[in-house]
């Protein structure tokens, strides 16, 4: 195998379109091949020795490429995984593209540091300026920024719905459907209810007037008996006064017991019995 | 760090639109001190000048105003980068008809840096510079491009409904402006790019 077809060999096989390996004995022999194969591979300790440009040119000649152009000076993001070997290695050998490459990946990271400039403040004035604020949103806001202003907005609500409540009444029940049924309903619900009211008070009233004609009975019982003891009460005073219970009296009354010894004791006075009966008789 | 990243569409800027949408003054403000500064540079990348710039910026906030009650879709930023680059061309050809007036001296932009140290505050100053003045060399289609895509980070579509093309070609067509720029670049400077920073 000369050194042309195993560029060949190479490209097919970093393309994928191979997987015959059997290229990779003349890296044995030369040592320019071997050196470019392991700079492909990633072994940059054997960069040194190479000779690349028979495979750079070989590699871009195949892909009907220019070097230094189209596909060395692209972005990465653009390139697939052979261009991006080609790249590096062409990277490697040139290095005026190196640099290029190398701006580029710096200017990645500089360009977003002209976005902005500073502003002269009179322009910025003069773009606030333009701003006509919506009075309502004004209003509004400083309205909301009163510190009173959740308790006045509540007073005045309360006083609207109140207003509204009184002026415009409103029958909930007036359009429901099962208005009528519910009307039955609530009427033989109150004409039950008035029966069984009615009902109960004539039981109490009979109760009432049984126990008033009772009482008057009783009443009446009572009042010939404490007639009939009043009666004889009377009789029972009229037949024997009792003594004046004058504190001079009582007095001599006592001195007359002292006085005789004999005479019974206080209970048996003789207006004891007639007491005695009286309080049998109550 | 990236300045470039829209405050994506999130609840932050949908919430403001809105309030500017119902007349909130604040949210106006807001959303004029959110964007100001980046309309201002997509401006001054087309006529090099502060003083269109100032202008161009105030005409595109009056169209804003004006239109953000019409305005329920989710690109923001695209919006109005897109109202910012139709005033600059009407701009330019203005000026270019105007034939009798004096063309503007070019003047010095002047970038935004988010509060660095002083010694990086210098590095940033200088990269600006550089950047610049290589995008001066590159061709107005694709400084248009580099502006919109790297600087302003407005996505591959939006930037093809701008301009009316299919996607794959704005994405051929801004990775070769970039690499353009980058040899602009290496040709003012040799050494940017190696090593990470300049």
């Amino acid at each position: 195998m000369n050194c042309t077809s195993f560029h060949t060999q190479l490209e097919l096989w970093l393309r994928g379109e191979t997987t015959d390996t059997s290229w990779k004995s003349h890296t044995e022999d030369c040592h320019s091949c071997r050196a470019a194969y392991q700079a492909i591979m990633g072994e940059p300790e054997a960069h040194v020795q190479i000779n690349p440009d028979a495979l750079t040119q070989s590699i871009l000649k195949k892909t009907s490429l220019q070097p230094c152009k189209d596909i060395v000076l692209k972005d990465r993001e653009l390139l697939g995984p052979f261009e991006k070997k080609v790249q590096d290695y062409h990277a490697y050998q040139c290095s005026y593209c190196r640099k290029v490459l190398a701006a580029n990946e710096q200017l990645k990271q500089d360009l977003p540091l002209l976005a902005e400039q500073h502003v002269p403040p009179s322009v910025t004035q003069a773009i606030l300026a333009f701003f006509k604020p919506n009075p309502v949103h004004m209003f509004m806001k400083k309205l909301w920024g009163r510190p009173r202003f959740s308790l006045e907005f509540s007073y005045v609500t309360a006083l609207l719905f109140w207003l509204a409540i009184h002026f415009f009444p409103v029958n909930l029940v007036e359009d429901l459907e099962a208005q009528p049924k519910v009307q039955a309903l609530a009427s033989s619900v109150a004409q039950k209810t008035e029966q069984q009211y009615q009902h109960t008070l004539d039981s109490l009233r009979n109760m009432l007037a049984d126990q008033r004609g009772k009482y008057a009975g009783l009443m009446e019982r009572a009042g010939s008996k404490s007639q009939s003891l009043r009666d004889k009460t009377r009789q029972m005073f009229q037949m024997k006064l009792p003594e004046q219970n004058h504190p001079d009296q009582k007095e001599n009354h006592h001195d007359r017991i002292n006085r005789n010894p004999k005479s019974p004791s206080r209970d048996h006075t003789p207006t004891n019995g007639a007491d005695r009966d009286a309080k049998q008789h109550s | 760090m990236k300045p470039n990243t829209e405050p994506t569409q999130d609840h932050t800027l949908v919430e403001t639109i809105k309030q500017c949408q119902s007349g909130d003054p604040t949210a106006w403000e807001t959303l004029v001190r959110m964007y100001q500064g980046r309309v201002y540079a997509m401006a001054f990348q087309y006529l090099n000048n502060h003083d269109d710039a100032s202008e161009i910026t105030q005409d595109v906030f009056l169209k804003v105003y004006q239109q953000i009650k019409q305005f329920k879709g989710d690109h923001f930023l695209a919006w109005l980068l897109f109202i910012t680059r139709n005033q600059a061309i009407d701009r330019l050809r203005w000026l270019k008809v105007r034939s009798d007036t004096q063309p503007k001296p070019e003047s010095d932009p002047d970038f935004v840096d988010p509060g660095l140290r002083p010694d990086q505050h210098f590095e940033q100053k200088h990269k600006q510079s550089l950047i610049y003045r290589a995008m001066r060399k590159l061709a107005p289609q694709k400084r248009e491009l580099v502006m919109m895509k790297e600087v302003q980070g407005l996505k591959f579509k939006e930037i093809a409904s701008m301009l009316g093309l299919p996607v794959g070609t704005v994405k051929s067509r801004s990775n070769q402006a970039r690499m353009e720029l980058a040899r602009a670049v290496l040709e003012i400077e040799p050494e940017y790019g190696e090593g990470g920073s300049t």
